[in-house]
């Protein structure tokens, strides 16, 4: 008789299974639960969020500073190469100083040519024997002509003529960083 | 398929994890309802257990246990713990289970269902309780049982033997009386 009593009522229990009332709002409130807390399931993707954003900002910055830092060099560099800026090449002193120089050399009758100053190594010479030290002023003018346009040096070297004008002088041969200094 | 909720639901996937829930939420309350007796207790717990489910799933391998088993783990535990906790539990008369004639079986709804279980099992400790519930009303294999509540086998038997022997005598005399 035990035995039946418990049997029935371990069956009455198997056969009766509890069913949850509102279980669509209950899954519902599970979900809802669950969403809030996945955020805080997971708090190093927000740390790796921030950190992403903090990594990009810095990157923006420092690609900015980079920009800055070398657009700086540039600009150092290339007034550094820029050696004789032509505000000083055309500065009023130094047309003053070349067209004064022009006109002492057109005084030479070694360097006059058709109405126009030229310069070779047989008029040179000629020069060292009309006007010495017009013939010095010459050579140096040379040397500025070696540094500054070894093409008219080449020119001159192998024997051509190479006519000289204020143009050359001041723009060419940069005569007015001998004249300024 | 399952396989595929479970890899899902462990990328992050809610959706995935939603039919999960869905899947699973009556079996689990069915279990937690005959350990705990009150509804809303069950329910809790059966919400606390998917929420602690999403949050460990990455610690779940499939290899080792069944997902049913895995869940069962967590709300049988809760449940267990709820069991020890409870201080007063609502003392019922004899008078409700006298009332019980036999078989009611499928017209029983949850109060009922909750009576009959409370007065039956009313002087058993909380882990016979467990085990006759998880062993004679789930029919759970001893080894499932072991496995879901982490007690050796000789205690689960030893206390189902008690709470057999308690719940027998306890119909007997509410018969009698």
């Amino acid at each position: 008789m035990e035995n039946d009593l418990y049997e029935q009522f371990v069956n009455d229990l198997k056969k009766c299974r509890p069913q949850m009332g509102d279980e669509k709002d209950f899954k519902r409130n599970v979900m809802r639960k669950i969403g809030v807390s996945s955020v805080s399931v997971r708090p190093w993707i927000g740390i790796m969020r921030v950190a992403a954003s903090l990594l990009l900002l810095v990157s923006m910055v420092g690609y900015g500073a980079m920009e800055y830092y070398t657009w700086d060099k540039r600009l150092y560099t290339v007034r550094n190469q820029n050696a004789y800026p032509l505000t000083e090449k055309s500065s009023w002193e130094c047309r003053q100083s070349v067209r004064e120089l022009i006109k002492e050399l057109s005084t030479a009758e070694a360097l006059m040519l058709n109405n126009e100053i030229v310069i070779s190594k047989s008029r040179l010479h000629r020069l060292q024997a009309e006007n010495q030290e017009l013939s010095y002023f010459v050579e140096d003018l040379m040397a500025y002509m070696q540094i500054r346009s070894p093409v008219d040096y080449a020119a001159y070297q192998s024997g051509e003529t190479i006519q000289i004008t204020s143009w050359k002088l001041r723009k060419d041969y940069g005569v007015c960083d001998g004249i300024n200094k | 398929m399952e396989e595929q909720l479970i890899y899902k639901s462990k990328n992050g996937d809610p959706n995935a994890f939603a039919l999960i829930v869905d899947k699973y939420t009556s079996y689990l309350f069915s279990v937690v309802f005959r350990i705990v007796n009150v509804e809303e207790e069950a329910k809790d717990i059966v919400q606390e257990t998917f929420i602690a489910a999403w949050q460990n799933l990455n610690k779940y391998d499939s290899s080792k246990s069944k997902l049913t088993t895995w869940l069962y783990t967590i709300a049988t535990r809760m449940a267990f713990d709820v069991l020890r906790k409870r201080k007063e539990q609502v003392e019922l008369t004899d008078a409700v289970f006298t009332g019980h004639s036999g078989c009611v079986s499928a017209q029983m709804d949850n109060n009922e269902m909750a009576e009959l279980i409370k007065s039956a099992t009313k002087s058993l400790s909380p882990m016979q309780k467990v085990v006759f519930v998880l062993r004679d009303i789930e029919s759970m294999e001893v080894s499932e049982v072991c496995e879901i509540t982490g007690w050796s086998a000789k205690q689960i038997k030893d206390n189902l033997y008690v709470a057999r022997k308690q719940i027998r005598e306890r119909l007997k005399r509410l018969v009698i009386e």
